[in-house]
C-alpha cells in the first residue's frame, strides 16, 4: 500500500498526457497536479477530453504517452492488477449513475470495497452503515438501488467511494443525473466529508455551479488545458460554510 | 394509407438492429432448424412400416422400439425449443430501446408487437425451411444402400432360421429371433417419407410457436416511448411447485405398487400411459417452477451470510431474479430428469435381458448419446442466458472494475451464480427420475428359464440402483455447465472495458 505523507504535497501528478480513441485525439499533452486535500474541478465542454483525463488519472485508462504519478510513484506503467488494487485501496471512483450493483442492498454495496480488501463481513457491514449514516441515508441500508431515488442512490454511491477512506476521489459528473436540489445535497456532503478526511477530490463537470464547490478549476478544451483558476462564481470557503 | 404498420415494414424494422440482434436471429434460425430436423426425423421413424428398410441401425429394425426413438427425438426437441426461447433474450436491452424508439416515432403497442413477433416468426421460419432442406438433401445424399450387416428381427413361428441366431423365450412360449444378415442396407430411413400434411405441420410448428412465445413474452412488458418496463414477479411460488413435484414423484414412484395392489391390468390400456404422462408433466412443472423458488431461497439464505464478494454478488443476483435461474436451468433440469429416468429404465432392461445379446445395450447406449446431446444443447441455452446477463449489466460491471473490483471476483460471481442452484436442483431431478423409473418398472424382475425337459424355473432378480450412471449424469451436467458457463466469461472482459463507462 502506498502511504501519502505531508512531505508529499502533490499527491497526484500528470505530465504531458496524450490519449486517442482510434484517430480521434482526446488528450493532447495535458499536465496537472493535485495536492493533498485539494478539491479540484476539471471542466470543459462535451468532448473536450475531461472524462478521459479523469480515467487516465485514476488508472482506468492507460495514456498513449505521458506519465501519471500517485504519491511520487508512476502508475501508468503498472499492470492492470496493480492499478486495480490501487483503485480499490487508495482511490474512490464515482460516476454519474449505474455504479451500484442493483441486486445488492445499500449496505452491501457500500461494504463491497471492504469485503474485496479482505475485511470480515460483520465489520464491513458495520462500517457501511456508519458511512450511510454520514450521508443521511442510514434508513436505506437494507434497500436496493432500484428502490431508491436518483439522489439517494448517488449518496449511497458516494458512501461506497469513500468507505475505504481513499487518498483521492475521482468523480465523473457525479450530479449529472440529478435535479438541482439533490445534486447540491450530494456535493455538499461529498466535499464536507472529503475535506474532513483530507481526501483529494477530482471532480469532472461541465456545470459551473458544480465547479464552484472546488478550490481550483482546471479548464480543458480540445484536449489541452486552457486554464487553471479559482472558480469564479462562488468560493470554496462559502460552500464549506454549508456544513 | 391503411393507418397500420404493414408486415413488410415491420420486418424491415425488425432487421434494423445491431450486432446482438443479428446474433439473436442467427441463433433462432439455427435452433429452429435443429428442432424442425429432429421433428421430421421423428415423424419419419414413426412412419416406418415392417416392410421398409432394412437399416444398419438396429433400433430402426424393431417396430416396437420406434416409439422409444420418437420419444427420444421429441425429448431432444425440449432443450432445442428452450434454446430458441432463450435466444429471444439475446440483445434484449438494445431491442427494447429500439422498440421504445418506434413507439416514440408514433408506433402503437400493436405495431411493436408486430415487429417483435414478425422477427421471431421469420427467423424461426427460415430455420424451419433450412431444417427441411437439410432433411430433404440428407435423404438424397444418404439414400443409396450400402453393403452391411443388419439384424433381422422376426417373431418365432416354429421354423428355425438357417443362420445362427439368438432366441429370447418369453412368457407364453412365443419368442423373437435375432438373425445377423449381410446384404444391402440403408443407413437411415431415407426410403420413408411422412405424409405431406405432417411435413407441412412440422415445418410450421416452430415458427408459429416462436411467434406465440414472442407475443406472450410481451404480455409482461410495457413499451412506452420513454423505455421498457418489465413487470417481473420477484417472489416465485414456493408451495405450489413443492406440491406438484412431490405429488408427481410419489405417484410415479408408487405406480407399479399401486396398480399391483389394486390388480389393474396395464396391458393395452391407454389410461395408465396417459396417467404416467400427466404425472411426469406434474413433476416437470414442479421442478421448473421449483428451480425459481430454490434459487430465491438459496440466494436469500446465502447472501446475508456471504463473506466473499463473489458469493455475495451471485447470491444477491439469484435472490433478485429467481425466474432467471428457472429460465436458464428449466430445460437442463428436464433433461436431467429424463436422463435419470432413462438410467433407471436401462438398469431394468439390462437385468431382464440376455447379457450376451448386445442389441438392447447398443440401443440403450444410443439413448444415452441422445441424453448427452440434450444436456449439451440445454447447457448451450445456459450460455446464452449467462452471456446475455453479462452484456446487459456491462455498465455496472465496468463501474465495479473501474472501482477496483478484480475481474476474477466477477468471474467467480458468474460461475457461483450458475452453480448455487444447479447442484441441489440436479440432485432433485436425478432422484425424481430414478424413483420414477423404479416405481414404474419395479425393483425386481422374475427370470424364467427352461431346462432340457422344458420345465420352467423362476428366480427373482433385484434391479440395481444405477448409482454410477446417475453419478456420471449429475457430475457430467455440472462439468458441462461449468465449461459452457466459462465460455460466457469471454464476454466479461469486453463488458468490463472502461469504454463502457463512456456510453451514458
Amino acid at each position: 500500500m502506498t502511504s501519502v505523507t505531508h512531505e508529499d504535497p502533490e499527491v497526484l501528478t500528470a505530465r504531458s498526457i496524450v490519449k486517442s480513441y482510434g484517430n480521434s485525439p482526446a488528450l493532447r499533452g495535458v499536465s496537472l497536479s493535485a495536492a493533498r486535500g485539494d478539491v479540484l474541478a476539471i471542466t470543459g465542454p462535451s468532448g473536450s477530453g475531461k472524462s478521459t483525463l479523469l480515467l487516465c488519472l485514476a488508472g482506468i485508462l492507460r495514456p498513449d504517452a505521458g506519465e501519471v504519478s500517485f504519491a511520487g510513484r508512476r502508475i501508468d506503467t503498472e499492470s492492470e492488477s496493480v492499478r486495480s488494487a490501487l483503485r480499490r485501496r487508495e482511490f474512490g471512483v464515482l460516476f454519474q449513475f449505474g455504479q451500484l450493483v442493483p441486486e445488492m442492498t445499500a449496505a452491501e454495496n457500500v461494504g463491497l470495497p471492504l469485503l474485496l480488501s479482505g475485511v470480515r463481513r460483520r465489520e464491513a457491514m458495520t462500517a457501511a452503515r456508519l458511512w450511510l449514516d454520514r450521508f443521511g441515508v442510514a434508513d436505506l441500508a437494507d434497500q436496493r438501488p432500484p428502490e431508491m431515488s436518483g439522489g439517494q442512490a448517488q449518496r449511497v454511491a458516494v458512501a461506497r467511494a469513500l468507505v475505504t477512506e481513499p487518498e483521492v476521489l475521482f468523480a465523473d459528473e457525479p450530479t449529472g443525473a440529478l435535479d438541482t436540489f439533490a445534486g447540491e445535497q450530494v456535493l455538499v456532503q461529498l466535499t464536507r466529508v472529503a475535506r474532513e478526511a483530507g481526501t483529494t477530490v477530482l471532480l469532472v463537470t461541465h456545470d459551473a455551479q458544480v465547479a464552484a464547490y472546488a478550490d481550483r478549476e482546471v479548464v480543458i478544451r480540445d484536449g489541452v488545458v486552457e486554464g487553471d483558476v479559482v472558480p469564479a462564481s462562488s468560493s470554496a470557503g462559502q460552500h464549506r460554510m454549508h456544513t | 394509407m391503411t393507418g397500420r404498420l404493414t408486415w413488410p415494414t415491420a420486418l424491415w424494422l425488425a432487421a434494423k438492429g445491431g450486432r446482438s440482434d443479428v446474433v439473436r436471429i442467427a441463433l433462432t434460425v439455427c435452433g429452429s432448424a435443429i428442432g424442425t430436423l429432429a421433428l421430421l426425423v421423428a415423424a419419419t421413424v414413426i412412419s416406418i412400416r415392417p416392410d421398409d428398410g432394412p437399416y444398419s441401425i438396429q433400433v430402426l429394425e424393431e417396430q416396437g422400439l420406434h416409439v422409444g426413438v420418437v420419444i427420444a427425438l421429441v425429448l431432444l426437441c425440449i432443450p432445442v425449443l428452450a434454446f430458441v426461447g432463450q435466444c429471444s433474450r439475446v440483445g434484449a436491452p438494445a431491442r427494447d430501446r429500439r422498440l421504445a424508439a418506434i413507439r416514440l416515432a408514433g408506433g402503437t403497442p400493436r405495431d411493436v408487437a408486430r415487429v417483435a413477433c414478425g422477427e421471431a416468426a421469420v427467423a424461426a421460419g427460415i430455420g424451419a425451411v433450412g431444417g427441411l432442406a437439410v432433411y430433404l438433401v440428407g435423404r438424397i445424399v444418404l439414400g443409396s444402400p450400402v453393403l452391411g450387416t443388419y439384424t433381422r428381427i422376426t417373431p418365432l413361428t416354429g421354423v428355425q432360421p438357417s443362420t445362427p441366431s439368438t432366441e429370447l423365450p418369453v412368457e407364453g412360449g412365443v419368442g423373437i429371433s435375432y438373425e445377423q444378415v449381410t446384404g444391402p442396407v440403408l443407413r437411415l430411413p431415407t426410403d420413408v417419407l411422412p405424409p405431406l400434411w405432417v411435413v407441412v405441420v412440422l415445418v410450421l410448428l416452430i415458427p408459429v410457436a416462436a411467434a406465440a412465445f414472442s407475443r406472450l413474452a410481451l404480455r409482461g412488458v410495457t413499451i412506452s416511448p420513454f423505455g421498457v418496463i418489465r413487470h417481473r414477479r420477484i417472489r416465485p411460488p414456493r408451495l405450489l411447485p413443492a406440491i406438484l413435484f412431490l405429488v408427481g414423484v410419489v405417484a410415479l414412484a408408487s405406480f407399479a405398487t399401486v396398480t399391483k395392489a389394486f390388480d389393474i391390468d396395464l396391458s393395452g390400456v391407454a389410461a395408465p400411459a396417459l396417467a404416467v404422462l400427466a404425472l411426469f408433466l406434474l413433476t416437470s412443472v414442479g421442478l421448473v417452477l421449483g428451480t425459481a423458488a430454490l434459487a430465491a431461497g438459496i440466494g436469500g439464505l446465502v447472501a446475508p451470510r456471504a463473506r466473499r464478494p463473489a458469493v455475495l454478488i451471485a447470491a444477491r443476483r439469484l435472490a433478485a431474479d429467481p425466474f432467471g435461474a428457472s429460465r436458464a436451468f428449466g430445460a437442463l433440469m428436464l433433461t436431467v430428469l429424463i436422463g435419470a429416468g432413462a438410467q433407471g429404465v436401462r438398469a431394468n432392461i439390462l437385468v431382464s435381458t440376455d447379457p450376451s445379446n448386445t442389441f438392447y445395450r447398443d440401443t440403450l447406449d444410443l439413448v444415452n448419446l441422445v441424453i448427452v446431446v440434450a444436456v449439451v444443447v440445454a447447457a448451450l441455452g445456459l450460455l446464452v442466458v449467462a452471456a446475455e446477463g453479462i452484456v446487459a449489466r456491462r455498465r455496472s460491471l465496468a463501474a465495479l472494475t473501474a472501482a477496483g473490483t478484480p475481474v476474477g471476483v466477477l468471474r467467480r460471481a458468474v460461475l457461483t451464480e450458475a452453480l448455487l442452484p444447479l447442484l441441489p436442483t440436479s440432485l432433485l431431478a436425478t432422484t425424481a427420475g430414478a424413483l420414477a423409473a423404479r416405481g414404474l418398472l419395479g425393483t425386481t424382475f422374475t427370470e424364467t428359464t427352461f431346462d432340457s425337459a422344458g420345465q420352467p424355473t423362476s428366480r427373482i432378480l433385484s434391479v440395481p440402483v444405477p448409482w454410477a450412471e446417475l453419478g456420471v449424469l449429475v457430475a457430467g451436467t455440472l462439468v458441462v455447465t461449468l465449461l459452457i458457463t466459462s465460455v460466457s466469461l469471454l464476454f466479461l472482459r469486453s463488458s468490463t472495458d472502461p469504454s463502457e463507462l463512456r456510453a451514458a
